[in-house]
């Protein structure tokens, strides 16, 4: 079979999660024995040059360039229907995408399709968390229309009063976004796709009824890339090391939760160190550091230096690859209790659950693991044995998508 | 449009400079890179690999209060006669000193990894500023009045599908070929 895999969004080295999950689904899927053939934008109009190079990817891929001039809906849609068009494939995947994904599958509405969401980019037009107001949004594009549009054009009110545009109010303002045109075509989009893919069983619930087949597939890791952990060293004065990799300059992902219990715990104790992935600068504390901003290679790095990791994201975390990650580490992971977290970390087993926000029960757990080194072992033996039944892509691949593909093309 | 051979890649707060220094070194290995940075500041080593020279300017000269050094930081930042002068934030202030900069580009690098060309010329930097307020404002007046108010302007679905003229026989039939496969299963199938 072959399948054109579409991104809007890829960039490799990964970036975050989607774009590693994507890489790993068309490895997977090149496995099985099909053709496979990424296509994705790249844009002139960036400093950090493109955004991937086809030489450095294990299939074939080509890269769209886009101009700024031409970084809009109309376009971009052309350029896809036109270059998968010339692949003849027998069937479209659909990875990350904003506001211009809808338009991007219109145009490839005459093949079978099977669409990826990995935030809630099917639900929420305003910034895709469908989080709002410090919880879950009620509301979704399926169920609440009008009221979802206003909420997304109020999002995005600053950008288009000062004109100075982030890309994502751009893309907003370029796909028009805000009309009721928008949202039947995106209703439409949706609607169309053979089976529609998402990371936890609320991405599942809100659209089931909207369209034919919605599954929850994991997300996984490559086992190859965390040989099985060694004893962490244990020499005399070191510090326990606590740490958050990810976006920490992201409100959503809860660095503020995870410092204020780092403050608590420092009135208490000092045999403890948090390191933190920032693209921006930390507020001064001996026992805080940044760790910077990291690739995966280097996020590999810094687990091997970790004994605890930390999940504090505040929204609903559609899948946290970060704790799969951190268990494939050998990590114990303390993490939320949001979103698609508690499906990875069992509460006792692989790591400890807390109220998402909730910076008082984080310190209390992770005083819990300061003061037990045998807790931490156990636990991160646990989930690494976990990680190793459950999230390995191979095993991923092989459960859920020889049945998906030939569903979809049946 | 020739290289540029003298960069100067002006430093602001709460922005990753690093990473700008990287790129800039990366897409001009022969240009001669000066950071521009607040005496408070220091660079890493792997910072300072990327420059070939590194300007630390007092914190007080950045404000155009003090007008005796803000002059001279000025003289300074044009004495460095930049091909290209390199902003973190598209920002009126810092338009406005990359202009009096007088390099031959002024281009900000944002946060989003975009390129945004700034004019050269500080009455042009301050009008567009200005445009772009207005224009915005407007333009939000308009978007405001379509998604609050009745929706008058009903427009046709989107087609992105090709024109039909185009489609070739074999494509033809290859399209006919995904039909099929894309009718929904019947109940006995």
């Amino acid at each position: 079979m072959r399948i054109a895999f579409v991104d809007l969004l890829f960039s490799w080295p990964p970036p975050g999660g989607a774009q590693a999950d994507l890489y790993y689904t068309i490895r997977g899927i090149q496995a099985l024995g099909h053709d496979v053939h990424l296509f994705a934008p790249c844009y002139d109009f960036k400093w950090a040059f493109n955004a991937f190079d086809p030489d450095d990817l294990p299939f074939p891929a080509t890269p769209l360039w886009f101009t700024n001039a031409a970084y809009r809906p109309a376009p971009m849609a052309r350029a896809f229907r036109d270059a998968v068009d010339a692949w003849r494939p027998d069937l479209v995947f659909a990875g990350f995408g904003r506001y211009y994904k809808p338009h991007v599958l219109a145009a490839l509405n005459r093949y079978p399709q099977i669409s990826r969401y990995y935030m809630y980019e099917h639900l929420c037009i305003r910034d895709f968390s469908l989080y709002k107001a410090a919880e879950t949004c009620p509301n979704d594009i399926f169920h609440t229309g009008p009221a979802c549009r206003r909420c997304a054009f109020a999002c995005w009110s600053r950008d288009l009063r000062s004109g100075k545009f982030t890309t994502y109010g751009l893309e907003f303002d370029r796909a028009r976004a805000w009309t009721p045109r928008y949202e039947r075509l995106f209703r439409q989009t949706v609607g169309n796709v053979r089976t529609a893919i998402v990371n936890n069983d609320l991405a599942k619930t809100r659209i089931e009824g909207f369209c034919p087949d919605v599954r929850c597939i994991p997300g996984g890791v490559d086992l190859a890339a965390y040989p099985p952990p060694a004893p962490r060293p244990d020499a005399p004065g070191r510090k326990t090391v606590i740490l958050m990799v990810g976006r920490a300059d992201d409100p959503l992902k809860g660095a503020d939760v995870l410092i204020e219990a780092g403050l608590g715990l420092s009135g208490v104790r000092d045999d403890f160190e948090v390191w933190i992935t920032s693209a921006e600068p930390l507020p001064e504390n001996a026992w805080l550091r940044n760790a910077g901003w990291r690739d995966h290679a280097g996020i590999r790095d810094l687990y091997h230096q970790a004994d605890i990791v930390v999940v504090p994201s505040v929204w609903d975390e559609p899948y946290g690859l970060v704790a799969v990650e951190a268990m494939a580490a050998g990590l114990p992971v303390v993490a939320s209790r949001a979103g698609g977290l508690p499906m990875n970390v069992r509460h006792g087993e692989t790591g400890l659950l807390f109220a998402p926000g909730d910076s008082a029960e984080l310190a209390l757990r992770l005083a819990s693991l300061l003061d037990d080194p045998a807790l931490r072992a156990r636990m991160g033996a646990a989930g690494r044995a976990r990680v190793e039944a459950e999230n390995d892509w191979a095993a991923i691949i092989q459960r859920h998508y020889p049945a998906l593909l030939e569903e979809a093309l049946r | 449009m020739t290289p540029p051979e003298r960069i100067v890649v002006f430093y602001s707060a709460d922005a990753d400079y690093a990473a700008r220094l990287r790129a800039a070194r990366r897409a001009f290995p022969d240009a001669r890179i000066t950071a521009v940075i607040p005496a408070t500041q220091t660079l890493s080593d792997g910072e300072r690999a990327c420059v070939d020279h590194v300007h630390a300017a007092e914190p007080a000269a950045y404000s155009p209060v003090r007008v005796r050094r803000f002059l001279g930081f000025l003289r300074a930042l044009r004495a460095m006669r930049a091909d290209l002068f390199i902003v973190m934030f598209d920002s009126l202030r810092l338009g406005l000193l990359g202009a009096a900069a007088r390099p031959r580009r002024l281009v900000c690098w944002d946060g989003e990894m975009r390129i945004i060309p700034i004019p050269r010329c500080v009455l042009l930097v301050a009008t567009r500023a200005a445009v772009r307020v207005v224009v915005g404002h407007l333009r939000w007046l308009v978007r405001a009045a379509r998604i609050y108010g009745p929706d008058l302007w009903h427009q046709p679905p989107l087609d992105h599908s090709r024109p039909e003229g185009k489609v070739s026989p074999r494509e033809r039939r290859f399209l006919n070929r995904l039909d099929r496969l894309r009718r929904p299963p019947t109940p006995d199938a």
